[in-house]
């Protein structure tokens, strides 16, 4: 079991399966929650080293759950990595979070960010 | 609007009113002018007559009347002997009364009686006869007594004529009252009538104008009107084509985000089959993945190019200027640039020179578009060699040059590659596909930056591009 746990907060099941291989390989261990109302729930049971969050969600919006996070002083040593298909969104974010990373995702590419933010064990 | 007709109507009314006064005006003053010249030379020709018969008979009465009495000048025998004779002369004239004064001013005779001894001394039409120069007025009587009877509402004109003697001295002054009445009657006649036509012909000179302005005023307003109604028209196809165009960068920026998704997944399980994740793969299997990715990249790289294109079009792209590290920058592009270059088997190298700032002021995704998009047509035209990517400062400029070992671009071509939907002719480029919007999208970006994109290429030898743009750096660096 690694020490660094990954929230991977993402509703395609299919793409955040394509995340958790990546930041497996980078020495996390990935829990996927599948929508943003089970996201703010799970973020106040757990301090995760870093989340992975998709901006676009149902339900609760990316952008609800990042203000709830940057919010949260348990949450103040998260890496946080927002995931967007929007470039203009992406440049607002930016200046909030560790890394906007713009879609398609490279798997080598999340996978390189993931060990380069990983603190040091 | 201009209302031609109202205004016609009010200038032309205040024009005509004026044209028929100032005539009427202008004929009344010259035809009194002849008139009060005409009646003068009458009543000239009249006391020449009278004294040419009456002074060699009664200059001696006059001349010595000074010494009577009133009352004995009135009721003297010679005083009605000159009222009969003159009667008899005056019969069928019109003159109304006739005065005789001597040359001390007193009225030696008068047809009415009662006038006889006054004296004139103190009036200017008697002293200005005395004096040779005969006077003359023209007045309007409520009442006149004239001979035996009172005559009302007459002009009459009255003149003070000198009577010359033998010597050719002035020896006394005659006064003819003529009732020129008819005549000023006949006057102001003619001045009505002139007045009458004036108005007659310039009412229909009014109509006639008329005609011709409410025609033109219909024009004018037809015009306006139509003015008005492709106005609303013009403003209607605007409002019209703005939604399309609006809509169709919805569409394209919906369609794009929407096929990123997908791609996400093709992507990441496709990298993840290439990194053994799935067990490891033969060398065959291997160029397959490589190809796919190659072939997302061309894919990733057309939705970019598709919704740049339709932003630039409708004027949306905003610059969003922000701190970037141009280091950062070239990492973030790297792995991208890479798999294209890996999948053609050309060496990829970039390189920040060392004198380009840490911190850059610039557009992180736009800028990111510039790159790739000269990035990829390199790796695109090149067969077989290298493509280079260089971040330079120059000054106050910093920029970026791709190079490559590609065919070249022919000179005739250098310019119309950046225009949308052109590709150079060169017969080497073959089958290199996609539907040439990157250089166009590289060129207008620039432009948006201040900045200029260049090229540098001979056929066989390979292309340089430069995009070189105004250097700007946070505030904080510059300390």
């Amino acid at each position: 079991m690694s020490q660094f746990r990954a929230l991977i907060i993402e509703d395609d099941r299919s793409i955040a399966t394509v995340y958790t291989e990546a930041l497996r390989m980078a020495g996390y261990e990935p829990e996927v929650i599948g929508n943003g109302r089970a996201a703010l729930t799970r973020l106040r049971e757990t301090i995760p080293t870093l989340i992975l969050l998709d901006l676009h969600l149902p339900e609760v919006m990316g952008e609800e759950i990042l203000a709830s996070v940057l919010a949260d002083s348990r949450l103040s040593g998260t890496r946080v990595f927002l995931i967007t298909a929007d470039h203009l969104l992406a440049e607002q974010m930016r200046d909030q979070v560790n890394l906007v990373l713009l879609k398609p995702v490279s798997f080598t590419q999340l996978r390189d960010m993931a060990v380069r933010f990983r603190p040091a064990a | 609007m201009f209302r031609l007709q109202r205004y016609f109507t009010i200038t032309s009314l205040i024009a005509f009113i004026l044209i028929a006064v100032l005539l009427g005006y202008f004929f009344r003053i010259l035809a009194f002018a002849d008139l009060i010249a005409a009646s003068e030379s009458k009543n000239v020709v009249l006391t020449q007559t009278f004294s040419n018969f009456l002074w060699p008979e009664f200059a001696s009465f006059v001349s010595e009347a000074g010494a009577l009495e009133t009352d004995e000048l009135q009721n003297h025998p010679r005083t009605q002997e000159l009222y009969d004779y003159i009667q008899a002369q005056l019969n069928g004239l019109s003159v109304v009364k006739v005065k005789v004064y001597d040359l001390n001013g007193l009225t030696v005779f008068s047809t009415e009686r009662a006038q006889i001894g006054e004296n004139k001394l103190d009036n200017a039409g008697y002293l200005s006869a005395r004096a040779g120069v005969v006077a003359s007025e023209l007045t309007f009587r409520d009442s006149f007594s004239a001979f035996e009877q009172t005559i009302e509402d007459r002009n009459v004109f009255s003149s003070y004529v000198p009577i010359y003697g033998p010597d050719g001295n002035v020896e006394g002054v005659f006064e003819v009252y003529d009732d020129v009445t008819p005549l000023v009657e006949r006057l102001e006649q003619t001045q009505r009538n002139i007045i009458i036509g004036v108005v007659v012909i310039l009412t229909g000179l009014y109509f006639i104008l008329y005609l011709i302005v409410r025609r033109a005023d219909g024009i004018i307003r037809q015009q306006y009107h139509d003015l008005q109604e492709s106005a609303a028209a013009l403003r209607q196809a605007r409002d019209e084509a703005m939604a399309a165009s609006q809509f169709k960068t919805k569409l394209l920026a919906n369609v794009s985000h929407d096929m990123r998704t997908p791609l996400n997944a093709i992507m990441g399980y496709t990298e993840m089959m290439a990194e053994g994740v799935y067990g490891d793969i033969t060398p065959r299997q291997r160029k397959a993945t490589t190809e796919i990715l190659r072939s997302i990249g061309v894919l990733i790289e057309f939705i970019s190019n598709l919704l740049g294109r339709a932003q630039l079009e409708s004027g949306k792209v905003k610059l969003d200027i922000k701190p970037i590290s141009p280091r950062e920058f070239v990492e973030e592009i790297q792995p991208q640039v890479e798999v294209l270059a890996a999948a053609k088997g050309l060496a990829f190298n970039c390189e920040v020179a060392g004198d380009v700032p840490d911190k850059i002021l610039g557009d992180r995704y736009w800028l990111r578009q510039i790159v790739l998009n000269l990035m990829s047509n390199a790796v695109k035209f090149t067969e077989e060699g290298s493509v280079q990517l260089f971040v330079f400062r120059e000054d106050s400029q910093w920029g970026f040059r791709v190079k490559d070992t590609g065919p070249g671009i022919p000179a005739e071509d250098q310019e119309r590659i950046f225009y949308a939907f052109e590709q150079a002719s060169n017969e080497h480029m073959g089958s290199a596909g996609g539907i040439g919007l990157g250089l166009s999208i590289v060129e207008e970006l620039t432009t948006l930056m201040n900045g200029r994109v260049t090229i540098e290429s001979v056929l066989g030898q390979g292309s340089t591009f430069t995009v070189t743009l105004p250097l700007h750096v946070p505030e904080v660096e510059m300390v």
